[in-house]
């Protein structure tokens, strides 16, 4: 703010020299409307207050900044988004030029205020160990002799070669629920000799 | 050292995180870690229950109606028998740890995996060699800079490099 106001303070002086009139565009008001994202800053700092999975008081930065990009998905699709949007670039790399208030540099400057102020609390997934990963097999695998209905085999069948494909195969979530596909991949499922 | 027949191709169709569409990716894996996990037993009754529902297409991990499952549902499952494991055998899991909280099917297996393999000596090459759809996450959907062995390696000739990772878990 101060080498701001001094920079000011500087032109204001060198126009005077030279006998022009100071100008700077107005501070305000500003417009009636919400060109910038009021409405949805708003509604991140309420949703902000509301208990959060590791606080009873607040809610995490990264859980609130989900409703941005909520609006700014609807504003995306909707047809002032749409008929609005420009692209710059070639085919590979492109930059969106969108007039969607939750991106502009307003917003921009009131996200990053949230996480300096909030902060971020990050806890990494525990990771699971060799013995606990038998305890869990040896588990289904009384599971597995014990239960008969299908539906109950299905089950057992499909959490166990999950976790131990994910475990054994070092995969994240998502990437373990896309195993299996088309007839192709399904005769993959044999083993294979070499 | 494992056999050429003790091992098992698992095949992965989707569309991965950083990629641009769906395509295949052929995991190997160990019949059966040097410790006594057995995933070529689990995924051959996996098959046994598709074919005797007469799902012989499609996902393996599946819903009744033959869409891909929710991560959530195989999470809860997971989580009510690590849960059980802990009440049964608090020197497996500490009764400190809060399942409910701190196990995430998105990355527990992927960590546990991980640092298994490393405190039991597999060499931090096999280790990347794993997890190389890292490199492809890096490069956010573009194709990444792979070594030229990389992009002329055959699988069948790397089955052998590759399951030595699971092998040693």
């Amino acid at each position: 703010m101060a080498s701001t106001l001094r920079a000011a303070k500087q032109l204001v002086k060198l126009w005077e020299q030279v006998g022009l009139t100071p100008d700077f565009p107005a501070l305000g008001p500003y417009p009636v409307g919400d060109s910038v994202g009021f409405r949805v800053a708003v509604g991140m700092l309420l949703k902000s207050l509301e208990p959060g999975r590791y606080n009873q008081d607040y809610q995490q930065y990264e859980t609130i900044r989900k409703l941005r990009a909520g609006y700014s998905n609807l504003y995306m699709a909707s047809v002032l988004g749409t008929s609005s949007l420009r692209t710059m670039g070639g085919d590979r790399v492109k930059h969106y030029l969108t007039t969607s208030p939750t991106q502009s540099a307003w917003f921009e400057r009131f996200s990053m205020g949230c996480v300096r102020r909030m902060g971020q609390d990050v806890r990494q997934d525990w990771a699971i160990t060799l013995p606990a990963m038998h305890a869990l097999m040896d588990l289904l695998d009384s599971e597995w002799a014990r239960v008969g209905e299908a539906a109950s085999r299905e089950l057992v069948a499909s959490i166990a070669a999950y976790s131990i494909i994910a475990f054994c195969g070092s995969f994240r979530g998502a990437e373990g629920m896309v195993y299996g596909g088309t007839t192709t991949t399904y005769m993959w499922w044999e083993l294979r000799t070499i | 050292m494992v056999g050429a027949a003790n091992h098992l191709i698992i095949p992965l169709l989707g569309k991965f995180k950083g990629e641009l569409s769906a395509r295949y990716h052929l995991a190997p894996m160990a019949a059966e870690t040097s410790s006594g996990l057995k995933p070529k037993l689990w995924v051959s009754r996996l098959i046994e229950v598709r074919e005797q529902m007469g799902r012989v297409q499609g996902p393996a991990f599946c819903d009744a109606c033959g869409e891909i499952a929710r991560a959530l549902v195989y999470e809860e499952a997971i989580i009510t028998r690590l849960l059980a494991v802990q009440e049964k055998s608090p020197e497996v899991i500490a009764r400190e740890v809060n399942l409910m909280e701190e196990f995430g099917i998105s990355r527990s297996f992927r960590r546990g995996s991980t640092s298994t393999a490393r405190s039991r000596g597999v060499e931090d090459k096999h280790v990347d060699l794993i997890n190389r759809w890292r490199k492809f996450e890096q490069a956010r959907g573009r194709w990444p800079t792979l070594a030229m062995r990389d992009h002329y390696s055959d699988l069948e000739i790397l089955i052998p490099e590759l399951v030595k990772y699971s092998q040693a878990l």
